[in-house]
């Protein structure tokens, strides 16, 4: 059950219940409360209902202390005027022009007309009238590490075991994440002073997920030697969010598409899924689009070539070069001349699979040129001026 | 031998927008062999004076004109064709600047309308559009525009170029070739780029898309701009029509100083010359002969250099002073006058002390005197200040502001940060830059470093060396 | 107490084409877009991906010669946060059997196949039956499987094969500073 508090100290009597407080504004408090704390609230403004949503509707609307029966949320705020609710002008006109005074005229709307006529805000506002619409706290956390670790007298060899410690503590970290409402977004584990990262595409607390995942990973890459120091942490977040209507399409199951991606990766490697980025930089092929593009697609890695006034040669193909625009000069990260630095990118990033992300190596300088090709084609080529070779990058297609 | 003239160019005077300074930028052109050379500074005209001065050295022509932000957001390159137009790029500066708060000054379109005589404007590197090139028609007129060119070498401005010319022709404008210069040589685009990530708070490394795509703007030979635009060589050939076409610099301000009112029958001379004899006989005791021929020796040279006004206006200023009881001393080689002295303006008897007027005026030097009051800092330096705006009112006079010029600790420790170096770093680099200087030519600089305990392989390190 | 919403498919009410790049895509089966080199190809598939990305489907992309540029994929109006990007490193085996795996997980507006620039040799070797098999896992889904080739593939399995032109190169301007703007 949650409880919200109204009044000018709402802040300092909410901390008096809970740590995790909820504060909506400044006269508003909401958190998790006991049966057995709730005697203390009766000579309070305040209100008690299931969801957090009807608590603070009924506790900024309603005198002294209400108590709503899980069920009896209608009920109990039916009788409340519309601009009870967050306020939406352009639907509160038509709310007007309908004659829907109270949110018990509201709740009584049939849903799909509603929908249809006031598309997903209606649907919304209907739901919290009828005390509906579920959503979790939001409170202001500490900073809380979510780490269980173990130091193995006898060194583990084979997988079993090892999966059954990890599982004992994805039990014990899921559990502390569900107190407090919390759910994982990265798992990170590491083997013998070996760190391996895994970002989660969304937050869960699913044991059976977090297990096989770690599973596919030990598969992928086992340990290099007996474990004896074995460390799991969970990167903690608020918990998924329902976000999508009943009308647009909602994507992937999270769990199947992570399962599935995971199977993939084994196929072609860790690092070749995930979900292209681009980032703000001029490096070629990084950057974000600055003007119009044609589509193009690479050669990877670039072929090298031959050019003449005339000619264009590489080990795939060659032809008479029939028209050339360019050059188109780009250069930067000059502070990086050396190709031997590279600064190391955080971890194993699942989610960014671009090679080229800016934060690893080198400085550029090339001229590019666009051409056709007596092969029919299109080309971009370049010249790296460090140290002067020409490649072919793709085909504009 | 083609003549070409760079007007688009930006100076380190366009505070941390462009690198290098106004004689720099002179240097080098004159170097490339430029015919002539403009500057056109972001918002100002500080770094005018200098680059006058620079060109007039060496005996070449310098434009100039600013780039001016407009409230709609694009920017309007003005060049200043005659006193006219000089009159009037001021006066624009001046009204944009008092409108608004520090740092967020920009022209409404009445005011580029009502200043715009006498100016000729580019249509800068904005996307060129009809209703764009008509409405700097309709603010400057049509043979007062010119559709600018510059290439850098990017696809998306080459896009742009074929549009302008296009619309140019058109619209029969001319179309003229820029560089859009922000720093003197090429090697200087690292510096550009650091002086960018500075004026947006970050590193050169976070600075992204903010940083130059390329080193292509500095200052280009004629032969290599003939080059670039061999397919539009009238762009090149106007940049010659044009400085022929705009007549004005800086040695024809016509600058006179204010003139201190005076009663019937008097002029200014022959007020200056009552109250200074007036103040020489209480202030000379005795009023030898050899105070009185100093006088006069020096009275004749100020109505001769037409100066009276001047001097009137400090002893002015002096005289309210005293009425209000407040402090002020003259100071400087105003003290070297008996002028001053007899006016009250400065407190040592010259005469006496034998010092030489020519120190503080003379005709050869060709300079404005200068006198320094120095007053009491808090509220009544101030009612000296507001006495000065209301006698000659809120724009005929100004607060001259220091430009804070980047030396030592501070640039190093701006550098330092926009290079990515962590604090403590920073608070070694920039001590170390105090005790040898910015810029040392000799490797002592290379040794310091080591001994610092910096890793001179570091590219960084080389970089900021 | 109010429903949970639901998730997944059961409540999609999907129209039954895709338009793209002046074309209808069919969904719940394989397409087809063929050409040599500087065809079109890439610009359907990038036009197939905005269509499908901009309207809030997830989109997956086989890439089995590692040719895919965000940049002008991005240009395109491409949302690359709802695009699954798995790049093969040539080996087409692994990127039948990736496109295999994305139906079978379902959810995916379109799963795109791009077998373009791969060896000949390398094509021959998938077997007939492998189109059998994606015809018969997307039926009744949403999904739009389109493949990328320089020739047709799952003939008489695709629902639509468009096979581009050759074009020829347009630049506008004037030498040196030639700019490429199209090819029709």
């Amino acid at each position: 059950m949650f409880a919200c508090i109204h009044g000018p100290d709402a802040a300092t009597l909410a901390d008096s219940f809970s740590p995790f407080v909820e504060l909506v504004d400044e006269r508003t408090a909401v958190f998790s409360i006991t049966t057995r704390q709730l005697g203390r609230l009766k000579s309070m403004r305040a209100a008690v209902a299931a969801t957090v949503e009807a608590a603070i509707l009924a506790a900024r609307n309603l005198p002294g202390y209400t108590f709503i029966p899980p069920g009896e949320e209608a009920r109990v705020l039916g009788a409340l005027f519309i601009d009870a609710l967050p306020p939406d002008p352009e639907l509160f006109e038509t709310f007007d022009v309908w004659g829907i005074r109270s949110l018990e005229d509201l709740a009584r709307l049939p849903e799909n007309d509603l929908a249809a006529r006031l598309g997903e805000r209606g649907l919304f506002l209907q739901k919290l009238a009828r005390g509906a619409f579920e959503r979790p706290l939001r409170p202001l956390l500490p900073a809380s590490v979510y780490e269980e670790f173990a130091d193995l007298e006898h060194p583990i060899k084979l997988r079993e075991p090892l999966l059954f410690l990890i599982a004992r503590f994805l039990h014990d970290l899921t559990a502390r994440l569900k107190s407090q409402s919390l759910a994982a977004a990265a798992l990170h584990l590491t083997l013998n002073g070996n760190q391996r990262r895994h970002s989660l595409p969304f937050p869960t607390r699913d044991v059976k997920l977090l297990l096989k995942l770690v599973e596919h990973s030990l598969e992928r890459q086992p340990p290099e030697a007996p474990v004896v120091k074995v460390r799991l942490e969970l990167i903690p977040t608020q918990p998924r969010r329902i976000q999508h209507g009943l009308f647009t399409p909602a994507g992937p199951e999270p769990e199947k598409l992570e399962l599935t991606l995971g199977k993939i990766r084994g196929l072609v490697g860790e690092k070749n899924v995930g979900y292209p980025e681009l980032f703000d930089t001029h490096r070629p092929g990084s950057g974000r689009p600055i003007g119009e593009l044609l589509p193009f697609r690479y050669f990877r890695p670039p072929l090298e070539a031959r050019v003449s006034a005339t000619r264009l040669w590489t080990r795939m193909f060659q032809g008479q070069i029939l028209q050339i625009g360019g050059p188109w000069r780009s250069s930067g990260d000059w502070w990086n001349p050396d190709p031997l630095i590279a600064h190391n990118a955080a971890g194993c990033d699942l989610l960014s699979a671009e090679a080229s992300a800016p934060h690893a190596v080198r400085s550029w300088n090339r001229d590019e040129y666009d051409l056709a090709l007596s092969d029919g084609a299109l080309y971009r080529i370049y010249l790296d001026r460090a140290p002067g070779k020409w490649f072919v990058e793709g085909v504009y297609d | 031998m083609t003549d070409f003239v760079d007007f688009h160019t930006r100076s380190a005077f366009s505070f941390l927008e462009a690198a290098s300074l106004p004689e720099d930028l002179v240097q080098r052109a004159a170097d490339l062999g430029h015919g002539a050379m403009a500057l056109m500074d972001r918002d100002n005209l500080c770094g005018a004076p200098r680059f006058y001065m620079a060109a007039k050295k060496i005996g070449a022509k310098a434009h100039i004109g600013a780039e001016i932000t407009g409230e709609d957001g694009e920017l309007y390159p003005l060049l200043v064709e005659n006193r006219t137009g000089y009159q009037n790029l001021c006066r624009l500066i001046t009204s944009m600047k008092l409108r608004s708060p520090k740092g967020e000054a920009a022209a409404s379109q009445e005011e580029l309308y009502r200043f715009s005589k006498g100016l000729v404007c580019l249509t800068g590197e904005g996307i060129p559009t009809r209703q764009r090139f008509d409405k700097l028609i309709s603010l400057f007129g049509r043979d007062n525009v010119y559709a600018e060119l510059q290439r850098h070498f990017h696809r998306d401005q080459e896009a742009r170029n074929q549009a302008a010319i296009e619309l140019a022709r058109s619209m029969q404008l001319r179309l003229l070739a820029t560089n859009g210069v922000r720093q003197a040589t090429l090697q200087e685009r690292e510096l550009a780029d650091v002086l960018t990530a500075v004026h947006h708070k970050t590193t050169v490394m976070a600075a992204g898309q903010l940083l130059a795509r390329n080193s292509e703007r500095y200052l280009k030979s004629p032969r290599v701009m003939e080059k670039l635009f061999s397919d539009v060589p009238e762009a090149i050939a106007e940049t010659a029509e044009l400085s022929a076409r705009l007549d004005f610099t800086l040695a024809n301000l016509g600058y006179e100083f204010p003139k201190y009112p005076v009663g019937p029958g008097e002029t200014m001379n022959s007020f200056l010359r009552e109250r200074t004899e007036g103040g020489a006989r209480e202030r000379f005791r005795p009023y030898t002969e050899k105070a009185r021929r100093q006088i006069e020796r020096e009275l004749a040279l100020i109505e001769k250099l037409d100066l009276a006004g001047y001097f009137l206006i400090v002893w002015d200023l002096v005289d309210f002073c005293r009425r209000e009881k407040i402090l002020v001393q003259g100071r400087g080689s105003a003290a070297n006058s008996a002028v001053c002295y007899s006016l009250g303006i400065t407190a040592v008897d010259p005469v006496a002390m034998e010092l030489l007027f020519e120190r503080f005026l003379s005709e050869e030097r060709g300079e404005m005197p200068d006198i320094d009051l120095d007053l009491p800092s808090g509220d009544q330096r101030e009612r000296v200040i507001q006495y000065v705006y209301q006698r000659y009112g809120a724009r005929g006079a100004a607060m001259t502001a220091n430009v804070i010029t980047y030396r030592g600790r501070s640039a190093a420790r701006d550098v330092g940060k926009a290079l990515g170096f962590p604090a403590e770093a920073l608070e070694r680099l920039s001590s170390l830059v105090a005790t040898w200087g910015w810029r040392d030519p000799d490797d002592t600089a290379q040794r310091q470093f080591q001994q610092a305990g910096f890793d001179l392989k570091d590219p960084r390190i080389q970089k900021y060396l | 107490m109010a429903a949970a919403l639901p998730l997944g498919w059961r409540h999609f009410e999907p129209l039954e084409t895709l338009s793209a790049a002046g074309r209808d895509f069919p969904r719940g089966r394989i397409s087809e877009v063929i050409g040599v080199r500087s065809s079109g190809r890439t610009r359907a598939l990038h036009a197939l991906l905005a269509a499908s990305t901009g309207q809030g489907e997830f989109a997956a992309l086989v890439d089995t010669k590692d040719a895919f540029d965000a940049c002008s994929a991005a240009a395109a109006g491409v949302e690359l946060s709802k695009l699954v990007w798995i790049r093969c490193s040539g080996n087409a085996e692994h990127a039948l059997r990736a496109a295999d795996l994305l139906i079978q997980a379902g959810g995916f507006g379109v799963v795109a196949l791009d077998l373009a620039e791969v060896a000949p040799a390398a094509l021959h070797r998938i077997p007939p039956t492998a189109w059998f098999r994606f015809r018969r896992a997307l039926e009744s889904t949403p999904t739009i499987l389109i493949v990328i080739a320089d020739c047709p593939l799952a003939k008489s399995c695709s629902a639509m094969t468009v096979k581009l032109p050759p074009r020829r190169a347009v630049f506008t301007g004037q030498a040196p500073f030639l700019l490429l703007r199209d090819a029709v």
